[in-house]
């Protein structure tokens, strides 16, 4: 118990933290949010009228006061483009960058278990070099070149699936398998590791010298303490995900976060990039934290 | 007589290390001929020459505009097709090397700098600085990295330096990590005890005993992260916050061709594939240059 709650202080000072970073970001650094959305030849009166709209003619520590007690109070603002309030607009559309993260992270996790295995027990041979290759490969693809060549295979030349828009499962198909395949890759790679690492350990010779069939010392034994750090990948995974959204549902046209940003960077909407990168990193920090606590009630011999 | 007695320890250790790598069976040091290793390092080879000199290599300038070839596919005078304002892309490709180099390459030394700086100096001192350092480290990295890169960029003006120093700052405290976890390491060794002890000074003790180890290590980190730039720029230039010039950049070539894949495929297909050759290239040679310089190490 004190550990959990030593663990959720930690969290919290990420989460502050955070929060404060990602306002040092925008409203410290050089550029004048004022004149980069008013654009650049804007007359002086008009950049002064809206940086007084944003309260930058006060100074940094208010500013940064008002920022704070608009979090607390769930207020992120209004969007600069179509005046609507940023938290509500959020709200709406998290639901589809859940679906789609945890989805994605689901198929990464059972592909990546199974291929890793797989790698890890034809370990040298043509099997192994095949998967290594194949996942090398993928990691290596910009995320939206691999939903390009998915959208090209299965939508335009076999016309076997949706490329775009979400509501339907169908439609959640080419997404889920651009991330979940993509982020396999590296957990392929952690699996393999993981599983000759422990498939060395003096228990295994133990079962080895017991007897026991292969498959059984394999299936039961070994990869229940591989996967012990597939469990911290996932953490990682899910983090990277809510990050890969922003290309992933611009390419899919699906109405989630990472569009949000996509398109709020175009038309320099701050308020709004604001507040969805501080929804996305604050997820991510909550499951991060939520895998920690998991993992050591998994492995109990864990104490951090 | 000090500089002497200063350098002894080091050449000890290295002495020594000689001596633990002749036991070695011999095979594991040599450069084994991978086929893979030949192949990425031609691709790396041949994307440099494309950054550096693409009048010599692309068939048409970039700026070639034929009215008459808009959006043909593969054919022997386009040999990658042509683009929807009668480019070719082969050209563009070329061409686009450039840009999407500069961005790796620029991107990868920033993030070697800054966080190799801070890095060592969170390793060298550690205690109250070493532990702060961490705790911001931390926060920076519980930000999933592209939307830091998306903050960032947005905050700054987009042009080609913001763009490198953006990806260079987001990536600088994965290097510090490193750094810092390395020095530590060296650190204990004998033989910066050997130094302190005979009253070299800090500063000293780093640039000779401490830099000098992590080169090799250094080398690695700096291949895989020109890989990751590159990923990242262009990742930034498909969203819209890279730099539009007259000579496009792969990512940005591939948002344009994104607008054409039902009537013309090899648009957005071949600048991708050029990124992911590329990019498993680097991360072969990074590989293979990790596996090299560690001998002992788990990668085999």
């Amino acid at each position: 118990m004190a550990y959990v709650l030593k663990r959720l202080a930690a969290a919290a000072l990420v989460v502050f933290g955070t929060v404060t970073l990602v306002f040092l970001i925008l409203y410290a650094l050089p550029g004048d949010p004022a004149s980069l959305i008013a654009g650049d030849d804007a007359p002086p009166a008009v950049i002064a009228r809206i940086r007084i709209q944003l309260g930058a003619d006060q100074p940094l520590w208010a500013q940064y006061l008002y920022y704070l007690h608009g979090l607390v109070t769930g207020d992120l603002g209004r969007s600069f483009l179509t005046g609507e309030p940023v938290f509500g607009r959020l709200a709406a559309q998290l639901p589809a960058t859940l679906e789609l993260t945890f989805l994605s992270a689901g198929v990464a996790i059972v592909l990546g278990v199974l291929l890793g295995v797989l790698s890890a027990v034809h370990r040298g041979d043509w099997i192994d070099n095949l998967i290594q290759t194949i996942t090398m490969t993928f990691t290596s693809m910009p995320e939206f070149w691999r939903g390009i060549l998915l959208i090209l295979i299965f939508s335009v030349w076999l016309h076997w699936l949706p490329a775009i828009g979400n509501g339907d499962l169908a439609q959640l198909v080419l997404p889920v398998a651009c991330m979940g395949v993509g982020h396999a890759g590296v957990l392929t790679r952690t699996v393999r590791n993981n599983v000759l690492e422990v498939i060395e350990e003096p228990f295994v010779a133990t079962l080895r010298g017991k007897g026991l069939l292969e498959g059984a010392i394999l299936y039961r034994h070994v990869l229940r303490s591989a996967l012990i750090p597939v469990i911290t990948t996932f953490g990682m995974l899910v983090s990277q995900m809510l990050g890969g959204v922003v290309v992933i549902e611009t390419l899919f046209a699906r109405q989630g976060l990472g569009r949000i940003i996509a398109e709020s960077v175009g038309s320099k909407d701050i308020p709004m990039i604001q507040g969805a990168v501080l929804f996305a990193a604050l997820l991510s920090v909550t499951i991060t934290v939520l895998v920690d606590l998991s993992y050591r009630w998994i492995d109990p011999r864990i104490t951090l | 007589m000090t500089l002497h007695a200063q350098q002894a320890p080091s050449r000890a250790w290295f002495v020594h290390q000689e001596a633990e790598a002749a036991k070695q069976p011999k095979p594991r040091l040599q450069w084994r001929v991978d086929p893979f290793m030949i192949v990425a390092g031609l691709i790396a080879t041949a994307a440099l020459l494309w950054a550096l000199a693409p009048g010599w290599f692309a068939p048409f300038a970039p700026t070639d505009m034929d009215p008459q070839a808009i959006l043909q596919a593969p054919s022997h005078t386009h040999l990658l097709g042509s683009d929807h304002m009668g480019r070719d892309v082969f050209s563009l490709i070329i061409y686009g090397a450039r840009q999407s180099m500069m961005v790796g390459v620029g991107s990868a030394v920033i993030s070697l700098l800054i966080g190799g700086f801070i890095g060592l100096v969170a390793g060298y001192l550690g205690g109250a600085v070493d532990l702060v350092t961490m705790r911001l480290i931390d926060i920076w990295l519980s930000v999933p990295s592209t939307l830091l890169v998306i903050i960032i960029a947005t905050a700054l003006r987009p042009n080609l330096g913001n763009v490198i120093l953006t990806i260079g700052l987001v990536f600088a405290p994965h290097v510090a990590r490193v750094m810092r976890s390395l020095v530590l390491s060296i650190k204990s060794r004998p033989f910066v005890e050997a130094s302190r002890a005979i009253g070299s000074s800090h500063l000293s003790i780093i640039l000779r005993h401490i830099l000098p180890h992590t080169l090799s290590q250094v080398l690695v980190t700096l291949t895989l992260q020109v890989a990751f730039g590159m990923l990242m720029g262009a990742m930034m230039s498909f969203i819209g916050l890279g730099v539009v010039q007259d000579r496009p950049d792969w990512g940005f070539l591939l948002n344009q061709g994104r607008s054409y894949l039902t009537t013309a495929w090899w648009f957005a297909t071949f600048p991708g594939l050029a990124i992911t050759l590329l990019v498993i290239s680097l991360n072969t040679l990074g590989e293979a240059l990790r596996r090299r310089l560690d001998p002992r190490g788990k990668a085999a």
